[in-house]
């Protein structure tokens, strides 16, 4: 559906993006994750058509979009926050963008999509009367309104506290499926991305650096980065002493009958368990954020249990 | 329990002063009441014969400035704003340097413009257009034209500064909606410029009918100058006051429709973006390019080379012993009163540190500061019925110091509000950490507080110091005889239509004036940096 082609962007002297190659299909929610300056935010406004590209194709269902103006590209975008028009209630924000619809018709769909998020009460109200993830909601229906054939999301939820961004992420998703839309959110938040999306576009340095549901990329990631990113960080060098397998560890578990020995380095109490840093003895080798409600002492040795070495793609 | 009764005398005391300092406008209530016998046939003749053609006048003069600043002031925001105009930095100066230029001095220079035997009307006569060239000038429409010029950045500044706030990513969003550039300034731009366009509008309409030397000159009757009339000569202080008395009604509703307007702006969050709105092609560019030309000719660039060259030929017969007495005499003034001023802020605003959330507060302040909202010749009248009452003589005997008080009363509002905002910056804790220490109030005050403080204080001086050297209906109303400053000097060679011999002086007020202008662009820009 959208078919992104050795797309690279330049701001000033920088290369922001280089060469990106990735295929949306239909009725999927994407997540587009990476570091911050990565590039995220500037391939999303590439495809909605923000940042004129150095190169490449940005096509939607066969269509180049490159030359069509931003307004006609039928792509919606949710910003991180404060985007409602500030002077019109939250019933003119929505029929904003349907202004030219039929009243009738246009009563009608912004009745179903204030329904949609339970804000119909709250229909006449301006956007500073709102909290902060009323106004998301309204932000997101807003964009939902002419029925594009694309929802780009900002960052959209991360100006939310932690507990209702969860809940308005769930919400969200809710809606999306149930409306089958194709949506991409981008975020550098890999729970997020986890909890919300079909699958995962990981991005860094201006690069695609995989592409796959977030199993796959959480248990076979292509590279380094994406296994520290994305994954569970537990890497284990050539030069183990404990002569364990060089490779990525999605699974660390601390066992009485596991087979490699490790000191506790680091430990502090979450949620009704400890979490520990561990490191092999005489060596680099951490493995880190480590969960057992068994209390263990600093320096205190125990043993773990490691799944199989998954190898890097890349490498 | 000490505590509770120091703060309590602090409340009592600050409400007693502040309504000390509404007693000027109480008296201007008390007189006006009833018309002393000796006024009622001059009262009489001012009600029938004076007071309809002022109302007229008036309305009509606060409309069409309001329009012709509006029609200055909202492309002009919206050019510098939201496009991406060239040399922005520059324009940003020229469009805010008009509010050097006291209006009588931008009157004065259009008088002398377009007068019958000025260069512009003599040159369309020897061109032939004798209709251009025996135009009247001197009606409301070029009072109205001076206004427009020397108000318009009332207007411009509180649109800039929503539209400053107004994000990028709302424009992102209309143009994902699928909407026009033109449809998102009709729907979203335009209708969140309406209040500071109104707000502003409401300010320029106050300082309209606040404003005497400008109607003066060209010789225009409104409120302001029958009061002066009415005071100097029909010696008619109940005239006088009836008239300050309806003056002061119009100016007060512009001072609450000001705030309730105000009041309606929606919250907007700070831009971060720096990107223009709109890129211009060539053709709207030079467009914009020009209006903002036309407007930085007309406004600063003509008057100021008409000023230098008025200066240029009259400074050598003007620069006597007697003109230097009167810089002076206006530095002098504006050094009192900007002293005073200074003095009397800081101890308002230490009394304020602790009060911000009472909600009695902005109503008594504002009994502090109301002078600032009222046409001079009001405040002179009050301030002079006020010691007319206390002393149970003319308080002319008073001197210099009648004008002080006056003059403070007038402008206490500047030093106010370019001190108070820092001072809230103070965190109350320091005083308690202060005191935790075991050191005295004056110690914080000496070591900490006016520390903090010390620039917003040389700021708050300055800019006193310029409104008092520019200040005329006041200081004519209530100056000792024969003592003139600048403006009064000004006034007098105007009345008289000697333009050269009154552009000296102008262009040093107009240099004075121009400094706090960029003074405060720079303490502005400063200050958003900062934030």
């Amino acid at each position: 559906m959208l078919k992104v082609t050795d797309l690279s962007v330049k701001r000033g002297d920088n290369i922001v993006l280089e060469n990106v190659n990735f295929n949306v299909h239909e009725h999927k929610l994407i997540s587009l994750v990476g570091p911050s300056g990565c590039g995220k935010s500037t391939l999303l406004h590439s495809i909605i058509g923000f940042v004129k590209p150095l190169k490449g194709l940005v096509e939607l269902h066969g269509k180049d979009l490159i030359n069509i103006p931003i307004e006609k590209r039928s792509i919606g975008i949710v910003f991180q926050d404060n985007t409602l028009f500030p002077n019109l209630s939250v019933r003119e924000n929505i029929e904003y963008g349907i202004s030219t619809w039929e009243k009738g018709h246009r009563d009608n769909r912004v009745n179903e999509l204030l329904d949609l998020v339970g804000l119909r009460a709250h229909e006449s109200k301006l956007p500073h009367e709102l909290s902060g993830g009323e106004k998301q909601r309204v932000a997101i229906i807003r964009a939902l309104a002419p029925q594009p054939k694309l929802l780009l999301m900002d960052e959209s939820f991360s100006s939310l506290d932690p507990v209702l961004r969860h809940k308005l992420r769930e919400e969200v998703k809710e809606i999306l499926k149930s409306l089958s839309m194709t949506c991409i959110l981008v975020t550098h938040d890999r729970d997020e991305a986890m909890n919300f999306s079909d699958e995962v576009i990981v991005l860094n340095d201006g690069r695609v650096q995989q592409y796959g549901t977030p199993s796959e990329i959480y248990l076979r990631p292509a590279n380094q980065f994406v296994a520290q990113f994305f994954g569970s960080g537990n890497i284990v060098a050539e030069n183990c002493p404990s002569k364990l397998r060089e490779g990525y560890y999605h699974k660390v578990e601390i066992s009485d009958e596991g087979e490699v020995e490790t000191i506790v380095v680091r430990k502090v109490f979450s949620n009704g368990f400890f979490y520990y840093d561990l490191q092999i003895p005489n060596s680099q080798t951490r493995f880190n954020h480590i969960a057992c409600a068994h209390d263990f002492a600093l320096e205190e040795r125990v043993k773990v249990d490691l799944c199989e070495a998954w190898s890097f793609l890349d490498s | 329990m000490k505590l509770v009764t120091n703060k309590k005398v602090g409340d009592y005391s600050y409400l007693f002063f502040s309504i000390i300092a509404l007693l000027p406008i109480i008296f201007l209530f008390i007189e006006g009441k009833d018309i002393p016998q000796k006024d009622i046939e001059s009262w009489t003749f001012v009600l029938n014969d004076v007071v309809p053609g002022l109302l007229k006048n008036s309305f009509q003069l606060v409309i069409l400035s309001i329009i012709g600043s509006s029609l200055i002031a909202l492309p002009l925001a919206f050019i510098l704003e939201l496009t991406d105009i060239p040399a922005r930095k520059v324009w940003n100066v020229t469009t805010v340097l008009p509010l050097a230029f006291p209006l009588y001095v931008l009157a004065f220079i259009y008088v002398g413009f377009f007068e019958w035997a000025g260069p512009v009307l003599t040159f369309f006569r020897e061109a032939g257009f004798d209709t251009l060239g025996n135009m009247k000038f001197k009606n409301a429409f070029g009072v109205a034209f001076v206004f427009s010029l020397g108000l318009f950045p009332y207007i411009l500044l509180p649109i800039r500064l929503v539209l400053k706030k107004v994000d990028f990513k709302l424009y992102q969003a209309s143009r994902s909606l699928g909407k026009s550039d033109g449809h998102f300034l009709k729907k979203v731009l335009l209708p969140l410029c309406m209040v500071p366009m109104f707000a502003g509008c409401t300010i320029v309409g106050m300082e309209v009918m606040a404003d005497f030397g400008a109607v003066s000159v060209f010789n225009f009757d409104t409120f302001t100058t029958s009061i002066y009339m009415a005071w100097s000569s029909l010696f008619s202080l109940g005239s006088a006051t009836r008239l300050s008395l309806m003056l002061l009604t119009f100016s007060l509703l512009l001072f609450f429709l000001e705030s309730h307007i105000s009041k309606r702006q929606v919250p907007l969050i700070s831009n971060e973006s720096q990107e223009a709105f709109f890129k211009l092609k060539l053709l709207p560019k030079m467009a914009a390019l020009s209006f903002l030309g036309i407007v930085t000719f007309f406004s600063l660039i003509l008057p100021i080379i008409q000023l230098v060259l008025w200066s240029y030929h009259a400074w050598k017969n003007e620069l006597s012993a007697n003109y230097f007495s009167l810089i002076k005499n206006t530095l002098m003034l504006a050094f009192s009163v900007g002293g005073s001023i200074l003095i009397i802020s800081l101890i308002l605003v230490y009394a304020e540190r602790n009060k911000h959330h009472k909600r009695w507060l902005p109503l008594f302040r504002s009994f502090f500061l109301v002078g600032y909202a009222l046409p001079g010749n009001i405040v002179a009248v009050g301030v002079f019925l006020l010691f007319m009452n206390i002393l149970g003589t003319s308080p002319m005997e008073m001197g210099l110091a009648l004008v002080i008080i006056g003059l403070t009363y007038r402008f206490l509002s500047v030093g106010h509000r370019t001190i108070s905002p820092t001072a809230r910056l103070i965190n109350p804790n320091f005083e308690k950490a202060s005191k935790s220490l075991g050191k005295k109030r004056w110690t914080f005050i000496f070591k900490v507080w006016l520390p903090f403080l010390r620039g917003n204080a040389i700021y708050a001086f300055l800019f006193v110091f310029v409104e008092v050297a520019k200040e005329m209906p006041l200081t004519l109303m209530l100056r000792p005889i024969g003592h003139d400053t600048l403006s009064t000097k000004i006034y007098e060679l105007t009345s008289e239509g000697e333009w050269e011999r009154a552009a000296l002086g102008a262009l040093f007020l107009v240099i004075l004036g121009m400094s706090t202008v960029l003074l405060m662009s720079l303490k502005g820009e400063n200050h958003a940096e900062g934030h």
